[in-house]
């Protein structure tokens, strides 16, 4: 709740601060604010083992114009996937026989930076979004399936990372936009396979990877209204 | 008593006439609008596509005849819809009439010709394959007789009964691909086969013009010949006068004589260039090629005029006058003053003959001024005959004494013409110039000295005699009655029989001669009053800071004038009209919905709504078409340092539609197909990262679009550009694009008046 709270005082000062900017901006037919839900499909090319390869990720997002070519916008994304059968020889399918079956959560808060080309003016045509983002990830309780004997607690861990997603923008019927493009990330602590946390489980490791990869390359889409 | 009374009558309409066109006024089109300039350009095209009847026996596909279709009736329509072309006028019908005459020999393609008047200097017509004869002005002005422009006429007619144009872009086509003849050939063969596939048509076109038409009109042979005379010298203004430097001076003043070009180089086009590298045979070849036609057949009549000796005068007198006043709008100043100074001779009392001419001096000075004189003053070295004296003058005077040389005539020009306003407002900004570069103060002018006023006649005359050599020497008066062409010849032989005749230039070359070019109206207690007045203005703007310089419109604008939007689609290089037409309608409905958005009201002028009853409107789109033309050539990065010579006209359409602003746009749309080696990455990508294959194959298959944009709004009030937005982005020209295009042009303009 406290985070909806958050989130809401957020996109509120942001609406206030594009109203009252006196910038040439023009926005669309004077239109400044788009509100809109978002998707990432990602692929992962090189560990295309754990569920196929691909994330799904779902999502809001708003963005703010602030001048010609530039706006600001605040967002939130999860997605959620299932462990693998295997991580390492302790926590294997043989050893845990519920652990291809509990999810893993990632929530993630992100600031959006859009910057349109010369000649596009926002929220209108190509633009290349830099996103600062915060991720936490939190996984089910494997307890509750399992005897007391291989009990541990739920993972719960933190990640942050930068973006950059090159897209484009549309407006239909001056009032739907729809915006798509290719997002290419780095999370910060989960280059996967490296052991620089070394006193974290291998659950944690493997969910830190497993944020490293859903935020490498992605196709990110989605569909809003322009107030 | 009753005859007596008449004739006092008659007087009194004849000078209240004479002075009713002592002020010419640009020509105007009249009566109804054609066909031509009114129908959609896409519905002339299918038309052509399924009328061509010229492409049944080509070796052309389908799809180059349409490419052919589609070409040539959009640049034909860019033509007709630009405002340039002259129809309707006295000018026209009399055209029409000797062109009647001519077709009369062309009975199976009588009535699919029209003829109309093309406003450019060049010496030229021309013809297009749907059937229409551009004459040029500039062909008119230099024309001595109408038995010359039913040559040309039957010329032109025969490139159409034939084919030529079609012909000619057949050709070029399959030298283009490869085709037939052309295979294997470099671009040299290439380029010279396709010239001597032109000249073949020029030959033609003279041959069987004279052949099927002309020998059979009644028309004097010699004038087919004589035309050539007008096609060599065409690079020459419409008569040759001797242009005196003493037109500067007066008691007070006399012009530096480095400034004064003692001997004007002779005429010597020849008639023998190469031509190896040009459409049309040189002048020789076609003048001996009709030579041999003319002694092979007996010419019984040798009328030079058919349809009307006067007709004829008159419409060329209006496109002399015409000329000044499109050498004006072209910025081509030096020739304006020499073509107005040439009339002069004839009408001593134009008033629009001393406007032009002091106009002129005041462009060539703003220029000057800025150092960008070249672009409005050819350059005398490339020039040859009287006129050019005057380029070398101007050229040669310094800035100082150019500027105060220009106030001086504009000084005159209102005090003769006080009522004239315009004029008025450009001596102010001349004066102004002289004041504020030069600091030229009133006591700084040289005070007159005066002289006894026993000056020598002007026009005295030339003794008459005939010497050894059987020439006889003209009278001044004699001789400017000459034609252009006898004077060429007249000035050859007084050269062999006389050797130069120019008299010794007297040396004057005092670096402060600018400050007595003012002299002779220095004691005008008017010109004290009112350059004191400048003076101050020009300390006051001294005082003013850089913000308060910069010129904006007072008012908030409520209210604009689109002039004739422009939208272009190319693709691969070649122009699509189909659709274009709609798409320019829906592009103009989304300005003006945004426009309301903002609180801002548009009226269009565009030759797409315009309808065949409404004339006046084209004339005005011609009008707002030419200004924006000369307004742009005479702006350099947002600087205008002169004032328009059109903005003369400007009141009247001020007030005519209540605004102070004027909008222009344009949008073009270009798309290439992507190139190989884009596409193969593209595809690359997509195997690398499967779920991008799609997003790849779309990427490699769509065409790349760019968009260039671009709105500009003038104040007509002050000359400012007031909006001048434009934008270049990639992708295709979507609705959601345009709506944000015309927003953000707009936008400005409410940002503007929310400072105001």
């Amino acid at each position: 709740m406290s985070i909806f709270i958050r989130s809401f005082s957020f996109v509120l000062c942001f609406l206030l601060l594009s109203h009252f900017v006196d910038a040439q901006a023009p926005g669309y037919k004077g239109k400044k604010v788009i509100l809109s839900a978002n998707s990432n499909i990602s692929y992962d090319p090189f560990f295309g083992r754990y569920k196929n390869g691909f994330f799904f990720k779902f999502g809001v997002q708003s963005e703010f114009v602030l001048a010609k070519n530039f706006s600001l916008g605040l967002s939130y994304i999860q997605y959620s996937t299932k462990f693998p059968d295997y991580i390492d020889n302790y926590y294997s399918s043989s050893m845990f026989p519920g652990l291809n079956t509990k999810t893993l959560t990632s929530y993630s808060y992100n600031l959006d930076i859009y910057q349109y080309t010369k000649g596009s003016t926002a929220p209108l045509g190509t633009f290349i979004r830099y996103q600062v983002f915060y991720m936490t990830s939190v996984s089910e309780d494997f307890y509750e399936d399992m005897g007391p004997e291989y009990s541990f607690s739920p993972i719960d861990f933190s990640n942050a990372g930068v973006s950059i997603t090159v897209g484009r923008k549309r407006i239909f019927a001056d009032i739907i936009s729809l915006s798509y493009g290719l997002k290419f990330g780095y999370t910060f602590l989960g280059m996967p396979f490296m052991d620089d946390v070394l006193d974290e489980s291998p659950l944690q490791g493997y969910g830190r990877s497993n944020n490293f990869l859903s935020m490498m390359i992605g196709l990110d889409v989605s569909v809003g209204i322009v107030l | 008593m009753l005859k007596n009374n008449f004739i006092f009558l008659l007087t009194i309409l004849l000078s209240m006439s004479l002075m009713a066109q002592k002020d010419y006024i640009p020509v105007q089109c009249e009566g109804e609008i054609p066909s031509d300039f009114i129908l959609r350009t896409q519905y002339k095209i299918e038309l052509a596509n399924q009328n061509s009847t010229a492409y049944k026996s080509s070796k052309l596909s389908k799809t180059a005849n349409e490419e052919f279709n589609n070409t040539t009736n959009f640049y034909i329509d860019y033509l007709l819809k630009s405002g340039k072309i002259i129809f309707g006028t006295p000018m026209n019908d009399y055209l029409n009439q000797v062109g009647a005459l001519v077709l009369e020999q062309f009975p199976e393609i009588k009535n699919e010709i029209r003829f109309y008047i093309l406003k450019s200097p060049e010496v030229n017509a021309s013809t297009t394959n749907q059937g229409i004869i551009f004459i040029n002005l500039g062909l008119l002005a230099q024309l001595e007789n109408e038995a010359q422009l039913a040559f040309i006429i039957a010329h032109e007619l025969i490139h159409y009964k034939y084919h030529h144009v079609y012909e000619a872009y057949s050709e070029e086509y399959q030298a283009k691909y490869n085709m037939g003849k052309y295979q294997a050939k470099n671009y040299e063969n290439k380029f010279s086969d396709l010239m001597q596939y032109s000249h073949k048509h020029e030959f033609m076109a003279d041959s069987l013009g004279f052949l099927e038409a002309y020998s059979k009109l009644g028309y004097n042979f010699d004038e087919a010949m004589s035309v050539f005379d007008v096609l060599l010298y065409s690079n020459l203004p419409f008569d040759e006068i001797e242009f005196d430097t003493a037109y500067f001076d007066d008691e007070n003043f006399k012009l530096n004589s480095k400034a004064v070009l003692k001997t004007p180089e002779l005429i010597s086009n020849p008639e023998d260039y190469k031509d190896n590298e040009s459409t049309h045979p040189n002048i020789k070849k076609r003048r001996s090629a009709i030579i041999q036609l003319v002694t092979d057949h007996e010419n019984v009549n040798k009328e030079v005029y058919v349809v009307s000796r006067r007709d004829f005068m008159e419409s060329r007198k209006t496109a002399r006058f015409e000329m000044s006043n499109l050498y004006l709008s072209y910025l081509q100043y030096g020739k304006a003053f020499y073509n107005s100074y040439l009339l002069l001779h004839t009408y001593p009392e134009s008033q629009f003959l001393y406007k032009t001419m002091a106009f002129a001096l005041y462009g060539i000075s703003a220029h000057q001024n800025h150092g960008e004189i070249a672009a409005v003053l050819q350059s005398y070295k490339k020039m040859q005959g009287k006129s050019q004296r005057v380029f070398y003058s101007f050229r040669k005077m310094d800035k100082k004494t150019l500027n105060a040389l220009a106030v001086k005539a504009l000084w005159k020009y209102n005090l003769k013409f006080p009522e004239d306003q315009f004029m008025k407002q450009i001596l102010e900004k001349s004066t102004y110039d002289l004041v504020s570069k030069y600091g030229l103060k009133y006591e700084n002018i040289a005070k007159p000295i005066l002289i006894s006023a026993n000056t020598e006649n002007a026009d005295s005359l030339l003794a008459i005699e005939l010497n050894e050599n059987g020439f006889r020497l003209l009278s001044e008066e004699e001789y400017n009655k000459l034609s252009k062409y006898d004077k060429i010849r007249y000035d050859k032989k007084y050269l062999e029989v006389f050797g130069d005749k120019s008299a010794p230039v007297e040396v004057i070359s005092d670096k402060k001669n600018y400050l007595k070019v003012l002299a002779s109206v220095r004691n005008d207690k008017a010109f004290k009053q009112f350059f004191n007045g400048i003076e101050s203005e020009v300390k006051r703007d001294e005082q003013k800071t850089e913000r308060d310089k910069v010129y904006v419109t007072k008012e908030q604008v409520t209210h604009f004038i689109l002039v004739n939007p422009q939208y272009y689609k190319v693709e691969n290089d070649q122009i699509i009209v189909s659709g274009s037409e709609e798409k320019e309608a829906y592009i103009v409905k989304d300005l003006k919905s945004s426009a309301r958005q903002l609180g801002i009201n548009m009226e269009l002028i565009d030759i797409l709504q315009i309808k065949s009853d409404e004339v006046d409107r084209f004339n005005d789109l011609a009008f707002f078409n030419s200004w924006v033309s000369e307004y742009y050539s005479l702006t350099d990065n947002d600087l205008h340092y002169q004032i328009p010579w059109q903005n003369a006209y400007m009141d009247a359409i001020k007030e005519k539609y209540d605004v102070n602003h004027i909008a222009t746009m344009g949008i073009a749309v270009v798309s290439m197909d992507a190139s190989i080696g884009k596409k193969f990455f593209a595809v690359l990508g997509g195997v690398i990262i499967p779920p991008l294959l799609p997003l790849a194959i779309v990427h490699a298959v769509n065409k790349k679009h760019r968009v260039l944009y671009y709105f500009s709004m003038v104040d007509i009030e002050t000359n400012q550009i007031l909006i001048s937005s434009e934008d270049n982005l990639q992708g295709n020209l979507r609705e959601d694009v345009i709506s944000s295009l015309n927003y953000n042009a707009l936008y400005q303009l409410k940002m503007k008046n929310k400072k105001r």
